[in-house]
Parts: structure tokens; C-alpha cells; sequence
């Protein structure tokens, strides 16, 4: 590709649209940067789709204050420019708010992810922290979950690399992206302590690489 | 009002909550103190592909004083959830309850969305007979095709708008909006609205019955028309939204929908359509192409459809495609053509907007032997459907889908046995093209039955029975056992005989579909919900027997429960062309010379055609 530039934005998704699923995210976005003008890059073939690229799916009914995906354009923009074009032509709870130059080189965004942060809010319990330690010394926690019919259990434990209780209703939760463990969902986490989430935020995304939160060491 | 963190936690257990959120992109700065609804008596993904429904919230945006907000029926889990909670069905923008609008409208697009009307009524805390609603609550109204027959839905609705909305819309609003000034009875407002052309208040008519059934007669009160004749706009520069609502969760027809003309001068016999829309108007090509434009910037779709009932037919078609691809094909837009015409001609079309991937094509014979198809008005011989697919097989297309009815009027077996005779050759004349070793030629049967329609030719017909419906369907199916390379796929009669009840239905027919949704009918469209069993025990129940209005023939005498809802088609041209189709004469395309159908010189208007 001729000069093109690759731009990494990082947006919120808050308040109801944290009801919108992946797929609707990404078409979402696909239009709005059709709106925008911006001139997007296709990929070939029989059916192209705008190089639009997201870091994770974020599961459906949690927010985040900071997702991240990679657009691609045929042209040389600057990553003020994008977050701004973008911004005009999404709602406040998707809006945009930082954005970054992709250097040539660094590889796709899905591979350079690694973990990611939550904060979850839940009805206040006496004792959470010692409900949190019991759970953390497990070797492992076992998590059912169907799909079209079929039961696959999830290793909850083994996908999660900190899990601390701050005061008697709110939980920091860090997931890995291991390929073993990608799509364990924090609610599910929440659920396995026999807690009911009521509100999850997504607050970091971990990895190397631009605009990625650089990921803390070792599992507590 | 409504409490968000309970809302909150609903939305978290529902299937898809994204139905139920709003903010979608362009969605229009809200003031005004009248507020209207525009109530989709289905799901949010169906009613937001209704492109009646964009047309009407856009006139309405456009009205000063006025705020348009959305309304859908909320699915079975939802609707659960909210019967818990104790919250009323709500509008789509500002989450307000239906009860609280002025004036709630709703869209008759099918008759088995009947009962989703009461369902949406009552979820909305809105009395749901007409009689019983006071100054106080929302004026309820409706429109759409089946609006021309809403007999089994009059008791429920204040006025029923005939015809196309654009105009008459502002003029409901208005005439509201000085009934409110003055402060005056609901009576008052009713009587206003009936002396808009084109709003029939049904409860300003009394229907009486005789011994056998049949409707004596329609009386309409002192200073009523007796007649009330659909609304007709001019096309050309008629409001069509330049943006509209981009939804956040896959619709049904999640792309620009650009209509290109409105009407169709072919006459099919059986096609509803074809009569209540008439006269044929086509946009001009400068016209669509400007919307195009707005659409495609203001919305980000990458897909452009144009609609209309039959657009391979719009004069200047070829021109029209080559300059979209030209001008979009770069940017990733792809266009389509929602049907396609049986010729030649058609496949070059296709080939304009499909120049790379050749999915499947689909053709609508309609019936399977050309006796059967000059009964039936459609101009489409074997040789156009045998040389249209061996351009389109040769040409790259792989699989073809053909739509066919059964239970036409004067169908015999053999007329039955040659739909699978008709795909057979389609196949036969697809795998010569294609030649040896490049296979996956696939042909697809799609039969409905056939329900007849009010304003039709055939209005006076009797529905075959559901058994005899079934018979023809194991005819066919026997008739194609064997041949995997083809598919055939049906309706189930069930459906199709309280479609046949309610689209020429009476009345009383009020009762039983207030009994059916008694018994927990709604979402009758949806095969999964559809319990025929309630509705037998509603018909039971009110004493009216289905049979009465679906497998009887009509006699020429006979006083019809739409009569006095004009389409601007007469009558006798109908009865004219009903006994043409009996002797099987063809009657031509009313471009090519007036059939004389009435709707021209009793409407004052004309077809007209489309300028560059």
C-alpha cells in the first residue's frame, strides 16, 4: 500500500450502548468512518470490508472507558485529525478521545494484546476480601458455559492474574488473553464467587504497543 | 417515571437488548408539544426496515410543534420482564409510555400483526376500544395497505388513513391540534377528521348484517361521506428523508432504501399492490440520484437498494444502475434490485450490479402452467423464465429461486404438477450451461397459497380449505421427491387461512381477535408463536365460522365490507377482470394503452414516467 496510515484510536462505549454487541460495534464504527469522509482502506476480493480492526470483544453489558482499534486509511493522516473526524460522527458513548500513529512495523492489534483490566461493582458483602482469597487459592475454578447446546468449561482461576477486593462492593478483576482463556468474561468471574454483578467497566486493555496499557508482571 | 437501574438490570437479562435502547445516529433534536408515535406492530428489526416508517417519522420531524418518537412490540422475553417490573410499553427515544402521547399510529402491514396491535395498546396502558377512550387518552390511527379493508380492526381504532401518508399526516396533526385548542368533545375530534379526504372514522358508520352474513348495509352518520377515497401524493419532489436513524443492531433491510417509484402498470390479478398504489409514478433519475448522494454521506451504509414494487420496470433503469455503480462502485457501495423482471434484459441488470459475486437470482412465475399464469394476469411465458435462466446460467448464476402460489383461482392438479415440471427444466437448462464437472446448480421452490385480497380482481374468490391446500402441497412435494437439487420450501396453511379470514374480514371479527389475544395470540407471524389452536377456540368462542370468510365465493350482489373504501380502481373494472381471468384472457400492461381501470380519470391523475 501507498503511504497509507494506520491509526489506533481508543473510545469509550458507555451507558446503554454497552448493549450493542461486537458486531454491531464494528458496524457501528465501519459507518461512522464512512460518514466521516475519512478514506478508508478495503480489504480485496469478492466481498471488502473496511480495515477496521478492535483490540477485543468486549462482552456485552459491560462498559469501558477505553477500547482501542486500528483503522486503516489510503491516505496520510494525522492521529488528531481521525480522533476528531470520528468523533463528529459518533454518539457520546462511543466517542473517541485519543489517538496514535501506528509505527510500521508493530504488528496487528489482536496480536499485541494480552490481558485487560475490570472494575466491578456488586451488593455490598461483609466479608469480600476473605471470599476473594478462598477463590484465589484455588488451583482451578471450573465454569460452565453453553453454547448451541454444547457445555464447555472455562478455567476461570488459571485466566485471571489478580483479583482484589476494594472495601465490601467493588472488585478489581485483570483477565489474560492466553489462547486457552480468551474469552472468559468478567461477569462470569463475578458469578463463580457467588456474586451478582451489577456494574462492570472495562478499564484497561494490556499489551506492547501503542497506546496499550504495558502489562503488570505475575500472578497473585 | 422510569427507574434506570431496575431498567438497567432488565436490559442485562433480555435476548437482545439493543432493540430496546435508541440513540441511534441522526436521530432529530426533539421539541414540541405534541407528541406523536409511530407504533411498528412487530419487532424493532423488522418495523425500523418498514421504509413507510422513515418516510412518516421524516414528515413529521419536519412539522413544527410536533415530536415523532417510535414504538415496537417488545418481544416475549421483554415483554415478561416489563409485565414484572410494572412498566408500561415505552417509546423508543425518550422512554416516555404510549398512553402519554396525543396521537399513537400505528402501521397495518399484514394481517397477522393484528393482534400485535391490542398487545401494544394494552402493554402501553391505552383502552383498547376506541368507545372507551376519553379526551384524556391518545387518538389512535393507522394506515398502510391493509388499512384498505380495517373492518376487523374498527372497534379498536379512532381513523384509518387510506392511501399514502406524506400529505395527510400534517393534516391529522393539524386538525388535532385546533380540536385542542378549542378544547372541545372527542366526538368533535372524530367528526373533524372524518372531513379529511382520505380518513375514514369507522365508528361514524354503522354496519348492519343480514340473516345469512352478509353485510346489508353501511351507513355512515349525517354529514359523513359515504365514500372515502385514498390519499395520492405527487412524487416528484415528495418529502424522502435525506438521513435517517442508523441503527446499532442488524435490521431486517439494514441499507439506504431509495424508492424509485411508487405504483405498477402490470395488473396482476392477485397482487394488492398492484391496485392501491396506482397510478405508476417514477422519480426522475436527477432526483434519485441527488438522494443517493445525501443518503449514502448522512447514513455511512454501504449498500443501496432501490425499491419499488417492480424495479427492473422503471423507465430508465439501465441508466440509472450504470451511473450508481460508476459513481459508488469505487467507495465499496454495492446496489440492488429487491426483484427482478423475467427477461433477458433483467439479467443484464443483474450483471451491472453484480459484477463480481453472483449469489442467487429470483424469479416470481407465479404459477406453473402458462393456462394458469394468463388466469392470474402474469405476463411471464415459459420461453422468457427458460431463456431468462439460461442468460443467468451462463452468465455465472449458480442457484435460482422461483416463487409460486397455490390454491390460485380455477388451479388444477395438472396446473400444480407443472411448477415442478417448470423448475425441472429450469435445472435441466442450468446444468447444460454450466457443463460437466462445474455442478452446484441449484434451483429453489419457494410456494405460498394463495389469500385472496380485497381490491382485487379475485376479491370475490374462495380460498381453497387447508386440507385442500395441504393435498396440493404433498402433490408437489411428491411430484419433486427425488430431486435434491431442489428445494422446495411452503407456507403453512394455517396462516394463510386467517390471512384469507382477516384481509376480507367483517366486524365482527373484532371479537374473535380480541379473544384470540385474550388467550395470549400476538406475534402470529412468527411461526413459533402462532397457536391456530387459540384462534379455532376464538372462532368458537364469538360464534363466526373461518370458513365463512375465506373458502366462500362471493356472489357479484354482494355488499363487500370495504366498498365504501375507494382505491380509485372501480368495482365493476375488478368483476371486468375477474371474468377475463375465468375465460383466460390476458389483459396488457397499462403502459402499453389504458385498461380503463378508473383510477386516472376518477383521481385526476396520470402515470408518469421518469426524465433524466
Amino acid at each position: 500500500m501507498e503511504r497509507g496510515t494506520r491509526i489506533r484510536v481508543k473510545f469509550v462505549k458507555r451507558g446503554e450502548l454497552k448493549y450493542i454487541s461486537h458486531l454491531d460495534l464494528l458496524r457501528t464504527m465501519e459507518r461512522a468512518v464512512r460518514r466521516s469522509g475519512l478514506p478508508i482502506a478495503y480489504t480485496e476480493g469478492f466481498h471488502p470490508h473496511a480495515k477496521i480492526q478492535f483490540a477485543s470483544a468486549l462482552p456485552v453489558g459491560v462498559e469501558s472507558t477505553g477500547e482501542l482499534m486500528d483503522i486503516e486509511l489510503k491516505e496520510e493522516f494525522s492521529a488528531s485529525e481521525v480522533v476528531q473526524r470520528l468523533k463528529e460522527q459518533l454518539p457520546k458513548a462511543l466517542a473517541p478521545h485519543e489517538g496514535a500513529v501506528v509505527p510500521e512495523g508493530e504488528g496487528k492489534l489482536t496480536s499485541l494484546v494480552q490481558g485487560a483490566g475490570y472494575l466491578v461493582r456488586v451488593e455490598p458483602v461483609a466479608d469480600l476480601a476473605g471470599r476473594v482469597e478462598a477463590w484465589l487459592g484455588k488451583d482451578t475454578v471450573l465454569w460452565p458455559r453453553q453454547r448451541k447446546g454444547k457445555v464447555r468449561h472455562l478455567d476461570l482461576r488459571k485466566a485471571t492474574t489478580k483479583l482484589a477486593a476494594c472495601g465490601t462492593d467493588q472488585l478489581e478483576l485483570f483477565l489474560s488473553f492466553s489462547p486457552e482463556a480468551t474469552n472468559v468474561r468478567p461477569q462470569e468471574v463475578i458469578l463463580s464467587l457467588e456474586l451478582e454483578p451489577l456494574f462492570v467497566v472495562r478499564t484497561a486493555i494490556f499489551g506492547e504497543g501503542v497506546l496499550l496499557a504495558p502489562l503488570k508482571k505475575g500472578k497473585n | 417515571m422510569l427507574d434506570k437501574k431496575q431498567w438497567d438490570a432488565i436490559l442485562a437479562r433480555v435476548e437482545k437488548p439493543a432493540r430496546y435502547i435508541g440513540g441511534e445516529w441522526n436521530q432529530p433534536p426533539k421539541e414540541g408539544k405534541l407528541a406523536v408515535c409511530l407504533a411498528f406492530p412487530d419487532v424493532y428489526e423488522v418495523g425500523m426496515s418498514h421504509l413507510g416508517l422513515k418516510i412518516l417519522y421524516h414528515v413529521l420531524t419536519q412539522k413544527e410543534n410536533v415530536v415523532v418518537e417510535r414504538a415496537f412490540c417488545p418481544w416475549i422475553d421483554m415483554e415478561e420482564e416489563m409485565k414484572k417490573a410494572k412498566i408500561p410499553l415505552l417509546s423508543v427515544e425518550s422512554h416516555r409510555p404510549l398512553s402519554e402521547f396525543q396521537i399513537v399510529g400505528f402501521t397495518l402491514q399484514y394481517e397477522l400483526s393484528y393482534t400485535n396491535v391490542l398487545q401494544m395498546m394494552a402493554l402501553g396502558e391505552i383502552p383498547l376500544y376506541s368507545a372507551e377512550r376519553t379526551e384524556k387518552h391518545p387518538l389512535v390511527i393507522a394506515g398502510g395497505p391493509c388499512a384498505f379493508n380495517p373492518e376487523p380492526l374498527a372497534p379498536f381504532l379512532d381513523a384509518v388513513v387510506l392511501g399514502e401518508g406524506e400529505e395527510v399526516m400534517g393534516e391529522i396533526v393539524d386538525c388535532y391540534e385546533s380540536w385542542q385548542n378549542k378544547g372541545a368533545s372527542r366526538d368533535n375530534l372524530l367528526r373533524s377528521l372524518a372531513e379529511i379526504p382520505g380518513v375514514y372514522v369507522p365508528s361514524l358508520y354503522k354496519v348492519s348484517y343480514n340473516t345469512d352474513g352478509t353485510i346489508r348495509a353501511v351507513e355512515p352518520e349525517e354529514g359523513v361521506p359515504g365514500t372515502v377515497t385514498k390519499r395520492l401524493v405527487d412524487l416528484a419532489g415528495a418529502p424522502y428523508p435525506e438521513n435517517w436513524l442508523v441503527p446499532y443492531t442488524e435490521i431486517v433491510h439494514d441499507r439506504v432504501m431509495l424508492e424509485i417509484m411508487r405504483g405498477c402498470t402490470r395488473g396482476c390479478r392477485f397482487c394488492q399492490a398492484g391496485t392501491i398504489y396506482r397510478p405508476l409514478r417514477e422519480k426522475s433519475q436527477k432526483e434519485i440520484m441527488a438522494l443517493a448522494d445525501k443518503l449514502l454521506k448522512n447514513t455511512g451504509y454501504d449498500e443501496l437498494s432501490l425499491t419499488s414494487l417492480s424495479s427492473s420496470d422503471y423507465s430508465r433503469i439501465a441508466e440509472l444502475l450504470a451511473a450508481l455503480v460508476d459513481k459508488y462502485g469505487e467507495m465499496g457501495v454495492s446496489v440492488s434490485l429487491p426483484s427482478l423482471r423475467t427477461d433477458k434484459f433483467a439479467i443484464e441488470l443483474a450483471q451491472t450490479i453484480e459484477k463480481v459475486r453472483k449469489t442467487g437470482l429470483t424469479f416470481a412465475p407465479e404459477a406453473g402452467s402458462q393456462r394458469l399464469r394468463d388466469v392470474i394476469n402474469k405476463g411471464v411465458t415459459e420461453e422468457d423464465l427458460i431463456s431468462t435462466a439460461q442468460a443467468a446460467f451462463s452468465t455465472g448464476w449458480r442457484r435460482i429461486k422461483l416463487y409460486f402460489m397455490i390454491g390460485l383461482p380455477t388451479e388444477t392438479d395438472d396446473d400444480v404438477l407443472a411448477i415442478a415440471q417448470l423448475a425441472k427444466k429450469v435445472l435441466a437448462v442450468g446444468r447444460e450451461c454450466a457443463g460437466k464437472g462445474k455442478g452446484g446448480i441449484q434451483v429453489s421452490v419457494s410456494v405460498s397459497s394463495f389469500v385472496p385480497k380485497p381490491h382485487t380482481p379475485f376479491q370475490w374468490e374462495a380460498q381453497d380449505t387447508m386440507e385442500e391446500l395441504a393435498r396440493k402441497q404433498e402433490l408437489l412435494k411428491g411430484a419433486l421427491a427425488g430431486t435434491r437439487a431442489i428445494n422446495l420450501a411452503w407456507h403453512q396453511p394455517e396462516g394463510s387461512l386467517l390471512e384469507a379470514v382477516l384481509s376480507r374480514g367483517d366486524r365482527r371479527l373484532a371479537e374473535v381477535i380480541m379473544y384470540a389475544w385474550q388467550a395470549g395470540c400476538h406475534f402470529d407471524s412468527w411461526q413459533e408463536q402462532f397457536s391456530f389452536d387459540s384462534w379455532q377456540k376464538a372462532f368458537r368462542k364469538a360464534g363466526l365460522d373461518p370458513a365463512f370468510y375465506a373458502n366462500r365465493k362471493r356472489s357479484k350482489e354482494e355488499i363487500l365490507p370495504w366498498d365504501h373504501l375507494h382505491s380509485g380502481v372501480n368495482k365493476s373494472f375488478l368483476w371486468r377482470e375477474r371474468q377475463r381471468a375465468y375465460s383466460g384472457q390476458r389483459t396488457e400492461d397499462c403502459r402499453l394503452g389504458c385498461t380503463g381501470c378508473g383510477v386516472c380519470p376518477g383521481l385526476g391523475v396520470s402515470n408518469s414516467f421518469a426524465q433524466e
